[in-house]
């Protein structure tokens, strides 16, 4: 029949617009963009629309080949089910169109939209900026690592890992929370934290911070539970509260700020 | 003796036909040598277990590098082992660099698993044939539950920015003179990290693990690592006297299990040592 001749292309197109494509960069990690993101979903088990869903059925690889401009402050941009899962940000940004272009500060009132969001173990996240959520940039279960990463302008926290997690070589700052909050035997290192209205850095027990640069923060600039945890070679000025509380100095720090009447850190 | 006479037309399309399945066949027999854009030689999951990955590499794991198709190699998929015997890639040659890619060599058993999936075996995940081949170099992606051991290399290698956990053996070893660096080695049944004597272990998060945190041999530097919740913590396993040819700085070591939390070497300063029970965090 003529009719079905015609309609056969037509119903191969739909199933081929149906089923999510799994684009995969030259390094084969799966592809994320903005236009996977809202028209078709970017893969296997993840559905057209905010956030993107990696479950880990299209590999454990992925990587941003665009920006991610978010609605609103309670949107969240990608949502990891998946232990284990690499996140390249490629450089692009996750940010909420309020602060797409912004010159001035584009901090969202406390909502549910997170940049990153990783409830399983050993999220593994770099190289990108993430602006303007509505909860945090980069929330995270344990043994995360990030690196290189740019978090700003949260309304609540910046990161929140949990333990045995590493951050190195990332800027946190004019978050609405907390700069940088992990969980026990964590390293933060050669990471920038400033202008954060909660604390600076808060890390669990047998934790590690090391070389960061903690200035402006509206309270305390380094806060562990308890001695069981180190600092060393930080500086670590000008925070609203203490410079740091608990821990252990481990030498070479510098702390100067509002009450801290010389630069010798406790 | 051969007739002089042309072939006609028909012969002359089966004789391309044929010559073309030769062609064919030699070609899917020899393995394809796939280049990354750096140049570094492709190893990934389809090669490795249909075609082998280049030249004197043969189908099926492990991946064999025996120098011949070069020094340099990436992965452009994460390798994934069918059980706990088998190892992900063997070098055999000296002067390899392996650049992860962010990819993994997990067993099979271990992917999406959200509990431990440490289980005995004899493979690991990348090795060297011999502890004569040198200077192996290993960057960038993690290697999980591996029976044997993660990373088994010779002396002067390189490992930096590996992730090795759930192996039932060691998770990073390596021989003398070698650098273990921004690694994390944890929840693994053996040591986190062991290196052999005159190596660099820095910077690394060394949780959880089965038997000792870092373990070193004469004349070793152990500087800036996070060591924590391993059955011991830092170990200078020198041979002769004096025993004090290890120094240690700028460490965190609490909280593992069998006191003290340092056994032999020189505290270079700025270490944190507390265990349990410890109440004055002062390296020995």
């Amino acid at each position: 029949m003529t009719g079905g001749t015609r309609t056969g292309p037509l119903i191969a197109a739909a199933i081929l617009v149906a089923v999510a494509p799994t684009v995969r960069a030259g390094g084969g990690a799966a592809e994320i963009s903005q236009d996977c993101a809202v028209r078709t979903g970017c893969f296997p088990g993840d559905a057209a629309g905010f956030p993107v869903t990696i479950d880990g059925s299209s590999g454990l690889s992925y990587r941003l080949t665009t920006d991610l401009v978010l609605p609103d402050a309670g949107t969240t941009a990608i949502d990891v089910t998946s232990p284990d899962v690499h996140l390249d940000l490629g450089g692009f940004k996750i940010l909420t169109s309020a602060c797409l272009g912004a010159t001035a500060l584009c901090r969202p009132s406390p909502d549910q939209g997170v940049g990153v969001r990783a409830t399983p173990l050993g999220l593994h996240l770099r190289n990108g900026d993430i602006v303007g959520m509505g909860l945090a940039g980069v929330l995270a279960g344990g043994q995360a690592r990030l690196e290189g990463l740019r978090v700003s302008q949260s309304a609540q926290a910046g990161i929140t890992l949990g333990g045995a997690s590493v951050v190195r070589n990332t800027a946190s700052f004019s978050n609405g929370g907390a700069g940088i909050v992990t969980g026990s035997a964590s390293i933060v290192a050669a990471s920038s934290i400033v202008s954060n209205l909660g604390n600076g850095v808060s890390a669990g027990d047998g934790s590690m911070v090391i070389e960061c640069t903690v200035r402006n923060n509206g309270n305390v600039g380094l806060i562990f539970p308890s001695p069981a945890s180190g600092y060393s070679e930080n500086t670590i000025t000008n925070n609203g509260g203490q410079a740091v509380s608990g821990g252990t100095n481990l030498g070479n720090n510098l702390c100067v700020g509002p009450g801290v009447g010389s630069a010798a850190c406790p | 003796m051969r007739s002089g006479k042309a072939p006609s037309p028909a012969a002359a399309r089966t004789g391309v036909l044929r010559v073309s399945a030769l062609a064919l066949a030699a070609a899917l027999l020899v393995a394809p040598q796939a280049r990354a854009g750096d140049g570094a030689v492709a190893i990934h999951h389809a090669c490795a277990t249909a075609t082998g990955c280049f030249a004197g590499d043969a189908p099926g794991y492990p991946v064999t590098i025996d120098g011949s198709a070069g020094l340099h190699y990436v992965l452009t998929s994460s390798l994934i082992l069918p059980n706990p015997d088998t190892t992900g890639i063997r070098v055999a040659t000296s002067d390899v660099s392996i650049d992860l890619g962010g990819f993994k060599i997990i067993r099979a058993d271990c992917v999406g698993a959200t509990t431990s999936c440490r289980f005995p075996g004899t493979g690991r995940g990348i090795e060297v044939a011999s502890q004569l081949y040198l200077g192996l170099r290993v960057r960038d992606g993690d290697i999980v539950g591996m029976g044997r051991g993660g990373i088994f290399a010779g002396g002067q290698a390189k490992i930096s920015n590996v992730r090795v956990s759930q192996a039932a053996g060691n998770g990073i070893q390596a021989g003398g003179a070698s650098v273990v660096t921004d690694c994390r080695s944890f929840s693994n049944l053996g040591d986190g990290i062991q290196v052999g004597p005159a190596s660099v272990v820095s910077g690394n998060a060394v949780v959880s693990n089965g038997s000792t945190g870092i373990s070193t041999f004469n004349g070793s530097l152990v500087l800036e690592n996070l060591i924590r919740n391993n059955s011991s913590g830092l170990l200078n396993n020198s041979v002769g006297t004096p025993f004090f040819d290890t120094g240690y700085r700028g460490n965190i070591i609490t909280n593992n299990g069998n006191p003290p939390q340092v056994r032999q070497g020189v505290d270079l300063g700025a270490n944190l040592c507390l265990g349990p029970g410890d109440t004055n965090p002062i390296c020995p």
